[in-house]
């Protein structure tokens, strides 16, 4: 990536490649999958474990804030470019196919609309950064290969255990995409090239 | 758009030796080190300075050195917030530093075609 393209990048994405603060997430998911079918426990002892949880995720998010904040420092970007991808023609086909789903749930409560309304979610998530022309072509492959993972793989492993598997699934491209954009935002900053040399 | 003698101004521009056209370049732009402030700040509404310590590979002093310079030009505005034990530096592009900077980008694509054009 040339340097412009690099600082452009790094920029417009500094806040995108911190997914990683979110990491308790997809850890969460794949706890509860892999843990299936959940083991009888006293009230108490469940709800304790929810909120020694969520006290450690809040704990980390704050903490991974304030490293990120510390040692990379802070852009603020303009709300047109946070809308930026909302524009996309794609973009707007699939908000017009998740707002029918969750109206289609809500007049009528079947699990299927759920199911869309959650798919679209997902594949508004990866396409807004698989479309952006401005992410450096690794970027828009590893969330690609994320895509087809998931949706190729979906279809089957929530016909013959409920979903428990695809929570692993979903959790663990979730992690895995969050680690690749951290390591991609270290590498455009810690990159030293021609500035360096001649400022 | 033509002057008053009826010459366009890409006329004029086509018509002037490469060297001169070099020498038309923003100097306070046409520094690496100030060019990469420039194109962060261009893509943002505003970066502290360990951002742009980060993203251009500065070091501390160069970097102050770069960004007094650019607010000298009155390209840049440059913030102090103090915060705990600490002072937050901000740095904005103004809109003269963004007309700028798409000046010398464009003058830098004509100075490029006219020379590979020969």
């Amino acid at each position: 990536m040339s340097d412009p393209r690099r600082l452009e990048f790094v920029t417009r994405h500094f806040r995108d490649l911190q997914t990683i603060r979110f990491a308790p997430a997809p850890i969460a998911m794949i706890l509860i999958a892999v843990a299936q079918p959940l083991p009888q426990v006293r009230r108490i002892t469940a709800w304790s474990i929810v909120l020694v949880f969520l006290s450690a995720a809040i704990g980390f998010y704050r903490w991974s804030t304030a490293f990120i904040k510390r040692h990379y420092g802070a852009v603020q970007v303009s709300d047109e470019e946070k809308r930026r991808m909302e524009r996309h023609p794609m973009i707007v086909a699939l908000r017009i196919g998740w707002g029918l789903a969750a109206l289609l749930y809500l007049l009528f409560p079947l699990t299927s609309w759920a199911d869309f309304y959650l798919g679209f979610t997902v594949l508004l998530t990866l396409l807004r950064t698989i479309l952006d022309s401005t992410n450096p072509a690794s970027r828009r492959i590893a969330w690609g290969i994320g895509l087809v993972i998931l949706f190729g793989a979906a279809p089957i492993l929530f016909r013959f255990d409920d979903g428990a598997v695809l929570g692993v699934l979903a959790g663990a491209i979730w992690l895995a995409l969050s680690t690749f954009d951290f390591m991609l935002l270290r590498r455009s900053l810690g990159y030293t090239g021609p500035v360096v040399r001649y400022g | 758009m033509a002057d008053r003698t009826g010459v366009s101004e890409a006329a004029a521009a086509e018509s002037r030796p490469l060297f001169e056209s070099l020498a038309e370049l923003n100097r306070v732009i046409h520094e690496p080190a100030r060019l990469a402030i420039l194109t962060v700040l261009t893509n943002c509404d505003s970066a502290d300075f360990t951002f742009l310590e980060n993203a251009t590979g500065l070091t501390k002093g160069n970097l102050s050195v770069q960004l007094a310079r650019l607010e000298k030009a009155a390209l840049i505005s440059i913030e102090k917030t103090p915060k705990k034990n600490r002072t937050i530096t901000t740095l904005r592009i103004l809109p003269e530093g963004r007309h700028q900077l798409t000046r010398y980008w464009e003058q830098m694509a004509e100075i490029r075609g006219r020379a590979s054009a020969g």
